[in-house]
């Protein structure tokens, strides 16, 4: 019983452009889940044939097991939240809140209540009788949520919502519709490009790159278990480290000027000698050596970067650019560092196909 | 600082002065004799007549009927003006709706068909345009002193200029939330173009205030005659050796000239209020 169902959806533009190529989903009644992915990649547009301001080109969807794709927008009992909030600029809070309802013939009564409700919880209630142009980017936000979830539709919709806001207000807010979104428990489907946004606001999270899915998951999974090379760099700042290897024994890779990496024990024997492969590492997963423990890489240092919490410090390992992310700050004034890491936290991916070669 | 900002008031002045001076001039001598007019020129100093050319302006008929009041003539030009006007603010902010959000084939051509009678004034197209209103058998009315104006490609251009700039979005909110063509346009698209409609109802009243040579071909019953008309009748019984009524006539311009300023008075607070608190 799913509560949205796309089911190949395809969505090519008159002017030819394939937008989206044949994705599949299913969402479960009340789970928030969040389509994220580079600029450019379809997000906006899955979403829109969602809400049915772009018709299909190919596949169905289906809203709480009606197919919806052939409805106008108005029938599908869906409400949607705008990047730059839509909001009716000539009339007040409470208008535009009460518009949609007023056009299905609720009656006035019913509609003051939902109404009140909403902004009361949403903190509008002294806001009511202005205009959207004299409230506060935040205050907007907060009016364009109220507008979807007083008809309590079946799906919420929200297109990059957070991205006009400034930086502390977007987490403010993210913390605000995560919650509301728990207390009113609508499914709803979440479109950013924002990595942050997109890992904390999601129960599962999908992954998206040039109108494909690359990836399904709990944003755990989708960080710690990537099931490719783009999934890998496009989540988490700084990027994961990425290194061309070749396995040359059973247990053991060398890198490209010859430094050998330890084949994590559970992947032993799971590939190949000879085969080439791209070795991943995330920049907090990989620390300096301390009191003359061994190192298991040679680090060339360039630049470091502070960033209150932590450190990073860029340079080469192998002549492939490199970042560190330290917890701890120091000043490193040596030309050569050693690395040290868990082979744990070793990806592995195939070079050809770019998917991870999994430890089984 | 001080001295530029002062040749800057002197040079206002100066326009301002230049552009009021001939109306200044038409009022003092309207409230002077006939006489004094045809002896001395015009006026620079109010005279002993005090408004009188004005009651009789408005009150009394100049031509063969007793109709042709000036008061019945302001009638008929207000009429004419604001027909003219909302006529024209509907039909083109309704052909421009039209011409931006929906999907009609030819949308392109149709919009430079009506760009392209930007070059057929009515001087050009008068003699067919009357021909076709007097076989519908509308001269004399004002429908056919109005109706056959009020198609405007400046107007749908504006608007549809105008219509461009408010964000899709809009729309989509308004689909979602079950808004049809209609209650959009009603419910949203208007009142976000009352600036606009309020600019337009300025230049659309005067120009329509002002019309000359259509009222005079359609109309032959002085009951319909406007007050631009009424002017030039006072001033033509010249012809008839008389010495035309100076004053009243003069009376009759300052009358004339009243609404239009009126118009755009009103509605430049409210143009001006609508750029101010912009909502766009
Ligand atoms: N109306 C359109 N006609 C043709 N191509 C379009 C249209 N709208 C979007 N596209 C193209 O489809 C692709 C996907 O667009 P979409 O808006 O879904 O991207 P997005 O993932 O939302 O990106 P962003 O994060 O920048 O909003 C883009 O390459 C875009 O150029
Ligand atoms: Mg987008």
């Amino acid at each position: 019983m799913g509560a949205l169902k796309l089911s190949s959806i395809e969505k090519t533009y008159p002017n030819g452009h394939r937008a989206v190529r044949g994705v599949s989903l299913e969402i479960e009644p009340g789970e928030f889940l969040v389509l994220v992915g580079p600029s450019g990649c379809g997000k906006s547009t899955i979403l829109r044939t969602i809400a049915g301001l772009e018709q299909l080109t190919g596949g169905e969807i289906h809203i709480a097991e009606e197919r919806v794709d052939e409805r106008l927008p108005a029938k599908r009992d869906i409400a949607m939240v705008f990047q730059n909030y839509a909001l009716y600029p000539h009339m007040s809070v409470y208008k535009n809140m009460a518009y949609g309802l007023k056009n299905r013939g609720v009656s006035k009564e019913e509609i003051n209540s939902k109404v009140t409700e909403a902004a009361k919880m949403l903190q509008l209630t002294d806001y009511l009788e202005r205009k959207p142009s004299q409230l506060s980017g935040g205050q907007r936000q907060r009016v364009a949520m109220g507008r979807a979830m007083v008809r309590s539709p079946k799906l919420f919709l929200f297109d990059e919502p957070l991205s006009n806001l400034d930086a502390r207000l977007r987490a403010e807010m993210r913390l605000e519709i995560k919650q509301l979104q728990r207390k009113l428990k609508t499914t709803s489907v979440f479109v950013t490009h924002d990595q942050v946004e997109a890992m904390t606001l999601a129960d599962r999270l999908v992954v998206l790159n040039q109108g494909e899915i690359q990836q399904v998951g709990t944003p755990k999974e989708v960080y710690h278990q990537p099931a490719n090379i783009f999934v890998a760099t496009f989540l988490g700042a700084p990027a994961m480290n990425l290194f061309e290897a070749r396995v040359t024994s059973a247990n053991e890779m060398t890198l490209n000027d010859g430094q050998t990496i330890q084949l994590p024990a559970e992947m032993a024997n799971r590939v190949e000698p000879g085969r080439n492969v791209t070795v991943g590492i995330r920049p907090e997963h990989l620390a300096l050596t301390q009191n003359g423990q061994r190192p298991l890489l040679n680090f060339e240092t360039g630049l470091s970067e502070e960033l209150g919490t932590s450190q990073l410090l860029h340079g080469k390992i192998a002549g492939t650019d490199c970042t560190l992310n330290l917890p701890h700050f120091d000043q490193h004034s040596e030309d050569q560092l050693g690395v040290v890491f868990e082979p744990k936290h070793l990806h592995l991916f195939d070079v050809e196909t770019g998917k991870r070669i999994d430890h089984g | 600082m001080k001295k530029i900002s002062l040749i800057d008031h002197i040079i206002l002045w100066a326009g301002v002065l230049f552009l009021l001076l001939p109306v200044w001039l038409l009022f003092a001598s309207s409230t002077h004799t006939v006489e004094t007019i045809v002896k001395d020129g015009l006026q620079l100093l109010p005279g002993s007549q005090g408004f009188g050319a004005y009651k009789i302006a408005l009150t009394e008929a100049s031509g063969f009927t007793d109709v042709a009041t000036g008061a019945r003539m302001l009638l008929n030009s207000a009429i004419m003006g604001l027909g003219f006007a909302i006529g024209k603010i509907i039909v083109s902010m309704c052909a421009a709706y039209a011409l931006v959000y929906f999907r009609i084939p030819f949308a392109q051509l149709l919009f430079w068909i009506i760009f392209s009678t930007l070059l057929l004034p009515l001087e050009v197209r008068i003699v067919p345009s009357y021909e076709v209103v007097s076989q519908l058998g509308m001269l004399n009315s004002y429908t056919g002193l109005i109706v056959p104006l009020i198609a405007s490609a400046t107007a749908t251009f504006y608007f549809q200029q105008f219509y461009k700039t408010i964000p899709d979005e809009l729309l989509e909110a308004a689909q979602l939330d079950n808004a049809g063509p209609f209650r959009f346009f009603i419910d949203i698209l208007v009142p976000l173009s009352r600036t606009m409609m309020a600019a337009m109802f300025i230049i659309m009243f005067v120009v329509g205030w002002n019309q000359y040579l259509w009222p005079l071909m359609m109309t032959t019953e002085e009951s319909y005659y406007t007050i631009v008309m009424g002017i030039k009748s006072i001033l033509s019984v010249m012809r008839e050796a008389r010495i035309p009524d100076y004053s009243v006539a003069f009376a009759m311009v300052i009358l004339s000239m009243l609404p239009p300023v009126a118009v755009v008075v009103i509605f430049q607070r409210w143009f001006i209020q609508g750029l101010v608190d912009s909502e766009k």
